[in-house]
């Protein structure tokens, strides 16, 4: 108890003998009242410190703690100038965006375009369209890389079983490449007016992918549509709906899928290759 | 015997400013702007021991460190604000050197945040529980 009573009468003494020291060592008078203000405090700190730790045991940590925070959090708060490359790279990074945006648009009014004039042109009910183009960049020329037509299961013309014409499908594919970008020219009069905005790809209100390379123009194209849960479509149906989208916006009949919802499971047997 | 050395150059910096001072009142500044700088510096040198001194006193009597550390940042603060406002005093910028005041003691009074945050969650431990 005395040895205790000992170590906090020293360090009371040690604390009001340094803030006489800082006193002393202060240039001039402006300073003064703002440093008596914080030995002050310290002094205070000291006189209450056995207080201080019988109610919340190490208010040391606490301290260190509470300066640390304090110390660390100011040099972030500096800023610097930005660069030239930053403002160019900021600049890059809105372009991109809204080349995005603008492409997301784009696709979704030509799939939305597309649907209507295949439910009024071949009678079929159709329950979604993705649009895929390709090229992404203004001066590119998008093209139109894969149509995937979705038919509503009950509406889809039963004339075929679906996984029959699955192989035909496979060669189709192969058959985009240049055509394609004539079509995006030609489709986008007949879709959407935003005739300089190109990468558009839209699936009807669910996800958007705009791809950049134009080389996958193969069969591995085709076989992309038919995924889970999807039966290809061949025969008259998907005929007619090829047609329609030739007619309408030039859309090479190897670049167009035509799936539906399969209900009994069939679409994972049907898949081609 | 530095204090003689100090003197002295101060005296000798003096007359030639007087005499500069007609001619080329910008020199006149300039040489008053280092001669400051150079006996600052001079000076923050032998500041070591007192902080010397100040260390051993807080090791020995065991008051937490953060306390010195805290001690010795005000006086570095007020240090470098009162030497910054003089030169420019020196300049005859009078407002401008009060904006360096103001600055030093605002970043003094920030010193201040942890120990106060820390006293006002004591005080208000010690109230009874509920307020």
């Amino acid at each position: 108890m005395l040895a205790w009573l000992a170590a906090w009468l020293k360090q009371i003494i040690a604390v009001v003998l340094l803030a006489g020291l800082i006193d002393l060592l202060l240039p001039n008078q402006t300073m003064q009242r703002y440093v008596r203000l914080i030995a002050g405090l310290i002094i205070l700190l000291t006189l209450l410190s056995p207080i201080i730790r019988l109610l919340q045991g190490d208010y040391d940590t606490q301290l260190n703690a509470s300066f640390d925070n304090w110390l660390k959090a100011s040099p972030p708060k500096e800023y610097r100038m930005p660069t030239l490359e930053d403002i160019q790279r900021d600049a890059e990074a809105l372009k991109r965006k809204q080349e995005l945006a603008a492409a997301a648009l784009t696709e979704k009014q030509l799939a939305s375009a597309m649907k209507e004039a295949l439910e009024r042109g071949t009678g079929l009910k159709v329950s979604s369209v993705s649009v895929r183009l390709a090229g992404t960049s203004k001066t590119d020329a998008a093209s139109v890389q894969t149509v995937e037509v979705t038919l509503d299961s009950m509406g889809g013309a039963p004339d075929e079983s679906p996984g029959a014409a699955s192989g035909g499908e496979g060669e189709a594919g192969t058959a985009s490449g240049g055509e394609g970008d004539e079509g995006k020219a030609s489709g986008l009069e007949g879709g959407a007016d935003a005739g300089e905005i190109q990468p558009v790809e839209s699936v009807d209100s669910v996800s958007v992918f705009v791809q950049v390379d134009t080389n996958r123009v193969n069969g591995s194209d085709s076989g992309q549509p038919v995924s889970e849960g999807y039966a290809p479509v061949e025969g008259r149906a998907a005929e007619a709906v090829r047609r329609v989208l030739s007619e309408g916006w030039s859309v090479p009949p190897g670049v167009v899928s035509v799936r539906m919802a399969s209900s009994d499971g069939a679409g994972a047997g049907a898949a081609p290759d | 015997m530095e204090i003689i050395q100090i003197v002295g150059l101060g005296l000798i910096t003096t007359i030639l400013i007087l005499v500069v001072r007609e001619q080329k009142p910008m020199f006149a500044f300039l040489l008053a702007a280092f001669t400051g700088l150079f006996i600052f510096l001079y000076m923050i040198g032998k500041i070591e021991t007192v902080i010397t001194v100040l260390e051993q006193l807080a090791d020995r009597s065991g008051i937490p460190s953060i306390y010195l550390k805290t001690i010795l940042k005000i006086i570095g603060i007020a240090y470098i604000a009162e030497f910054g406002a003089q030169i420019v005093r020196d300049a005859g910028q009078e407002s401008v050197a009060s904006k360096i005041e103001f600055a030093g003691k605002v970043l003094i009074l920030v010193m201040a945040v942890p120990i106060i945050g820390v006293i006002v969650e004591t005080v208000i431990g010690l109230l009874p529980a509920g307020s």
